[in-house]
C-alpha cells in the first residue's frame, strides 16, 4: 500500500475556486427555495387563518406539509442536478487539459518540440503546459547546438588539436541532453 | 495534432473516483435536507391550542414571523452543506492538484539540470497517463543521448594507432549524430 498524502490543501487557488463554485450552487438553490417556501407557506397560513374551520389538534405543519415536502424535494433534486453538471464539466475540462499535455509529451518523444502546448482547462494545467514548453524549448535549443556543432566540425578543416577540443565539448553537450 | 475524446484516456480509471465524489456529495445534500426538514418540522409541529381567536392569532403571528424562521433555517442548512461540500471538494481535488504539483517540481528539476527521477503518482491520483507520457519522453531523450555517446566512444576508439583513419571515423560519426537528431524540430 502506498503512503497517503498528508497535505490535502495543495493548491488553495484551484481547490478553493472549485469549492466556491459548488458552494455558490448550493447557496443559490437554497436562497431560491427558501424564498419560495416562505412565500407559499405564509400564504397558506394566512388562508388557513381566514378559513376559520380549525380542527382539533391542528398544527402549522399540517398546513404547510405539502409545500415543505414538495419544495425540499425540488431543492435536493435541483442542487444535485446542478452539482452533477458542474462536476461533469469540471472533470471534462481537467481531462481535456491533461489529455493535451499527454498528447504533447507523446509528440515531443517523436521529435516535435516546437508546437505550443496551449492546454485547455483550469489555469493550473495551462501553467504546467507553459512549463512543459520551457523544457521542450530548452531541449530543442541544445539539440540545435549539437546539430550545428556536429555539422561545422564535420565540414571545417580543423587542425587535430582544435578538432579534439571541440569534439570533447560536443560530448559534454550530448551528455546534457537529458538530465 | 492527434487527440482523443476530451480526457477519456488521460483520466482513465477515474470512474470510481467520480462515483465516490458524487455519492458523497449526494449524501451531504440529503443529510442536510433531512436536518432542514427536521428543524422546520420541529418549529411547525407545536399544536395550535385555544379557542378560535387564539388559533387565528397564532396563525397570523406565525405568518408574520415566518421570514426569520425560514431564513435562519436555510442559513444554517446552507452553511452546513456548503462547509461539508467545500471540504469534500478540497479533499477530492487533492488527487488532481497533488500530481500537478509533483509534475511542476519535476519540471523545475529538469530545467535546472538536476537528475530527473521516474515520476510515479500515488494510489488514486488522477492523470497517471501524464506521468507515463513524461517518463516516456525523458526515456526517449536518454536513449538518444546514450546512443550518441556510444557512437562517439566507438568512433574515438575505432583506429587507435591511425590518426587519419580515426579522424575520418569521427567525421562519419558526426554525420550519424546529425541524422539521429534530424527528427527533432
Amino acid at each position: 500500500m502506498q503512503n497517503q498524502r498528508r497535505v490535502i490543501l495543495i493548491n488553495p487557488r484551484f481547490q478553493g475556486r472549485v469549492a466556491l463554485l459548488f458552494a455558490a450552487v448550493i447557496l443559490l438553490g437554497g436562497a431560491v427555495l427558501a424564498f419560495m417556501i416562505y412565500r407559499e407557506a405564509r400564504e397558506a397560513l394566512w388562508d388557513a387563518s381566514v378559513r376559520g374551520h380549525f380542527q382539533a389538534g391542528l398544527t402549522p405543519y399540517r398546513i404547510v406539509e405539502e409545500i415543505l415536502i414538495r419544495h425540499l424535494a425540488v431543492l435536493v433534486a435541483g442542487i444535485l442536478l446542478a452539482s452533477f453538471l458542474l462536476f461533469f464539466l469540471l472533470m471534462r475540462s481537467i481531462g481535456a487539459g491533461i489529455q493535451r499535455l499527454v498528447d504533447v509529451l507523446r509528440l515531443s518523444g517523436e521529435g516535435d518540440l516546437s508546437t505550443p502546448t496551449r492546454a485547455p482547462g483550469p489555469g493550473e494545467i495551462a501553467s504546467f503546459g507553459e512549463q512543459l514548453d520551457g523544457i521542450r524549448a530548452r531541449t530543442l535549443t541544445l539539440i540545435d547546438e549539437i546539430r550545428s556543432e556536429a555539422g561545422s566540425l564535420r565540414n571545417e578543416a580543423l587542425p587535430p588539436e582544435a578538432f579534439r577540443q571541440r569534439w570533447e565539448e560536443l560530448k559534454t553537450k550530448v551528455g546534457r541532453l537529458a538530465p | 495534432m492527434t487527440g482523443t475524446a476530451p480526457g477519456r484516456a488521460a483520466m482513465s480509471g477515474a470512474g470510481g473516483y467520480r462515483a465516490r465524489f458524487l455519492l458523497r456529495l449526494s449524501l451531504i445534500v440529503a443529510l442536510g435536507t433531512v436536518l432542514l426538514f427536521a428543524t422546520l418540522f420541529a418549529v411547525f409541529s407545536s399544536p395550535l391550542s385555544g379557542d378560535y381567536e387564539g388559533v387565528f392569532f397564532a396563525l397570523r403571528h406565525l405568518a408574520a414571523f415566518l421570514f426569520p424562521i425560514i431564513a435562519f433555517s436555510f442559513l444554517v442548512y446552507t452553511l452546513l452543506v456548503c462547509g461539508a461540500t467545500a471540504v469534500l471538494c478540497v479533499y477530492a481535488l487533492h488527487k488532481v492538484a497533488g500530481p500537478l504539483y509533483r509534475m511542476e517540481r519535476v519540471a523545475e528539476s529538469y530545467v535546472s539540470g538536476n537528475p530527473v527521477p521516474r515520476v510515479v503518482f500515488r494510489q488514486g491520483d488522477q492523470g497517471a497517463a501524464l506521468a507515463e507520457a513524461f517518463n516516456d519522453f525523458v526515456a526517449r531523450l536518454r536513449g538518444d543521448r546514450h546512443e550518441l555517446a556510444e557512437a562517439m566512444e566507438r568512433a574515438e576508439g575505432a583506429f587507435p594507432g591511425d590518426p587519419p583513419a580515426s579522424r575520418a571515423e569521427m567525421e562519419r560519426c558526426l554525420g550519424e549524430i546529425t541524422t539521429l537528431l534530424s527528427r527533432y524540430r
